[in-house]
């Protein structure tokens, strides 16, 4: 056990003792289907069976990994085309809605932002016939840059939330300092704001990135040839066959979640405070 | 040449009236300090001043021109923020260099000015500094570098000192004292430190719930208050007011209640048209003294001691005359008990009257 767990002066160790119990048989809960993805991803067919799906592999096969990744190629290119825009276009306009809310208020704008957030509780399902047969009638049905306008869209609730709380941290008198400096509107935002909002845009970029990726709902509707579909959309069409190849499909399901996992160890460790330490008064 | 003239100049935000009909001129190269309680308005005239609040009505001219609708960059002038303000990603150099930059002065013209200004504030060494690797003093300095290079015609400046330590804010008060006399250039200070307030300003204009109550040399206004708010806003330990009513006695007039009898000198003839009504008496503790001095117009006062407060320069005695407070400053050393009645000696030449019904000071 690490130093955090000992028991603080005055404290009895039981109850501390008993947590911990508690959290790692929770950890071992969710853990325990995550074991039988990788087991069975990495068993050959005959051996990939549920009656047998809590054995290790007797023999380890990359069978299920080649063909999960043949057919999941293409839709890992396209998740890849559709996501990186799509979160960076989503975080750099709730950036600037964010900034716009809560440091160049005007008259309706707390209005504004409180519309803004109920794009957030709309449930996709209620707007999904609507939205296709606008998105056909406009002529970006079936394409990834239709895709990205969608969830660029409806990633404006949550990226203008984060921005603008993070913002709203930051002293006014920035703002101001910038005006008698002479910077307006968008020079405050360029050479002030931008360059101080790294903390959000990594925390809104996560958020982003893995929603995204993992989206199906509009994935599937959206878009009807292998040439368009998304990663999700693909993953679903290798469970499609007759006989169920387990191996292939947690093969395919654990290819398919690396990409966010690797976003969130790369952009994770950029998780740092203080961006504003020194500002004001420290 | 930067005057600043205010002009019936008012601000409401919404139904609230903040600062109401404020008439007021800054001259050339002169400091002068606003000074007032908490939410008087005195930070909102200097942000208006400044450009970053509307006037509501009224006027605020620069140099003779009027400037209400002039954005605050095109104002002639600098601002240096309570909490500094600094840009935080940005060096020091950078902090100071970005008005110009916006500005679009050329990168050599941006050099000399930032460095000189460094120079002046003793900032060369830490110019590669990020705000975060400074202390409050030196953001504070790099604060006014930021608005030096600028060259302003005006200096605004919005409690500087009120984020530091007591020791460092002496020294910084003496900088920026230092600094008005080489830049030369009009200063308008805000602070709700007294202190900061008499020994900055050339001129104090106090306010108090939106209202300018006086605008004066320090020494003038500490020693003839317009009105009641004044006299108690400055000293420390405050003036002492005691109700009297004015009652005449043959040729003489008398300040009294049921715990004094003070005669009052001569010469205070407005003080007649108040015979047998109520006024405040105000005398400041500093006026008061322990024993009787010879040739002064001291008028005996017995005080009961509550509390005493040595300050080692100075003893402040605080005491009550019937049911009044009184407090007097007694030279270091002296000797006092709780519990015991004293008598004390007011300086009668020194006492001040106010009207109870308008505040205002009968002279």
């Amino acid at each position: 056990m690490s130093a955090n767990a000992a028991a603080l002066p005055g404290e009895a160790a039981w109850p501390r003792f008993l947590a911990y119990a508690l959290l790692a048989t929770f950890a071992l809960f969710f853990v325990m289907p995550v074991y039988v993805m990788l087991a069975t991803s990495l068993k050959s067919l005959e051996e990939a069976q549920s009656s047998t799906m809590w054995a290790w592999p007797a023999a380890l096969s990359l069978d299920g990994y080649r063909a999960a990744f043949g057919s999941l190629s293409r839709g890992l290119i396209n998740s890849l085309l559709l996501t990186i825009p799509a979160t960076l276009l989503s975080s750099l306009a709730g950036s600037i809605n964010g900034y716009c809310l809560s440091k160049w208020k005007f008259r309706g704008s707390n209005t504004l932002f409180t519309l803004l957030l109920f794009g957030m509780f709309i449930p996709y399902q209620s707007i999904l016939i609507p939205l296709v047969k606008f998105m056909q009638t406009v002529g970006l049905y079936n394409s990834l840059f239709g895709l990205i306008l969608v969830h660029v869209v409806y990633g404006l609730p949550i990226t203008t939330l984060i921005f603008r709380n993070y913002y709203a941290t930051i002293p006014d008198e920035l703002v101001e300092a910038g005006r008698i400096d002479g910077a307006g509107l968008l020079r405050t935002y360029w050479y002030i704001f931008l360059p101080i909002s790294m903390p959000s845009f990594i925390v809104v970029a996560i958020w982003q990135f893995t929603n995204i990726w993992n989206e199906f709902l509009f994935a599937v509707t959206l878009t009807s040839s292998p040439e368009t579909q998304p990663v999700t959309v693909a993953l679903q069409n290798l469970g499609g066959s007759m006989i169920s190849q387990w191996n292939t499909q947690m093969a395919g399901a654990l290819i398919a979640s690396v990409p966010t996992l690797l976003i969130y160890i790369v952009l994770g460790k950029y998780f740092v405070g203080g961006m504003l330490a020194g500002s004001v008064k420290g | 040449m930067a005057r600043v003239e205010l002009r019936r100049l008012v601000k409401r935000f919404g139904d609230t009236l903040v600062i109401d009909r404020c008439d007021l001129t800054v001259e050339d190269k002169e400091f002068l300090v606003l000074v007032g309680p908490s939410g008087c308005g005195k930070s909102t005239l200097l942000r208006m001043i400044a450009g970053l609040e509307a006037a509501t009505e009224g006027e605020i001219a620069i140099d003779g021109a009027r400037v209400n609708d002039v954005a605050p960059k095109d104002r002639g002038i600098a601002m240096v923020f309570q909490n500094y303000a600094l840009y935080p990603h940005m060096r020091v150099y950078d902090n100071m260099a970005f008005g110009l930059k916006m500005r679009g002065h050329d990168k050599a013209d941006i050099d000399r000015r930032v460095r000189e200004a460094a120079r002046v504030l003793e900032l060369e060494p830490l110019l590669a500094r990020k705000p975060s690797q400074l202390s409050g003093g030196q953001r504070q300095r790099v604060a006014m570098g930021r608005a030096i290079v600028r060259q302003p015609k005006v200096f605004l400046f919005d409690e500087p000192l009120s984020n530091l330590d007591a020791k460092l804010r002496v020294q910084m008060r003496l900088e920026i004292k230092r600094l008005h006399e080489r830049l030369a250039t009009t200063i308008i200070y805000v602070t709700h430190d007294q202190v900061e307030a008499m020994t900055l300003a050339d001129r104090i204009a106090l306010m108090d719930k939106g209202v300018l109550q006086q605008v004066a040399p320090p020494q003038t206004m500490y020693d003839a208050p317009a009105n009641r708010f004044v006299a108690g806003f400055l000293g420390s330990p405050g003036m002492n007011f005691v109700p009297v009513a004015i009652e005449r006695d043959g040729s003489f007039f008398f300040a009294k209640n049921e715990s004094l009898a003070l005669p009052l000198a001569e010469g205070v003839a407005a003080l007649s048209a108040f015979e047998g009504k109520q006024v405040v008496l105000g005398v400041r503790p500093e006026d008061v003294h322990l024993t009787q001095r010879e040739d002064k117009p001291d008028h005996a006062v017995d005080v009961s001691m509550r509390l005493i407060e040595p300050l080692g320069s100075s003893v402040v005695l605080f005491g009550e005359v019937g049911p009044h407070p009184m407090a007097v400053a007694a030279p270091p050393g002296t000797a006092a008990r709780v519990g015991v009645t004293r008598t004390v000696y007011v300086d009668m030449s020194k006492v001040l009257f106010f009207d109870p019904s308008t505040g205002e000071r009968i002279s």
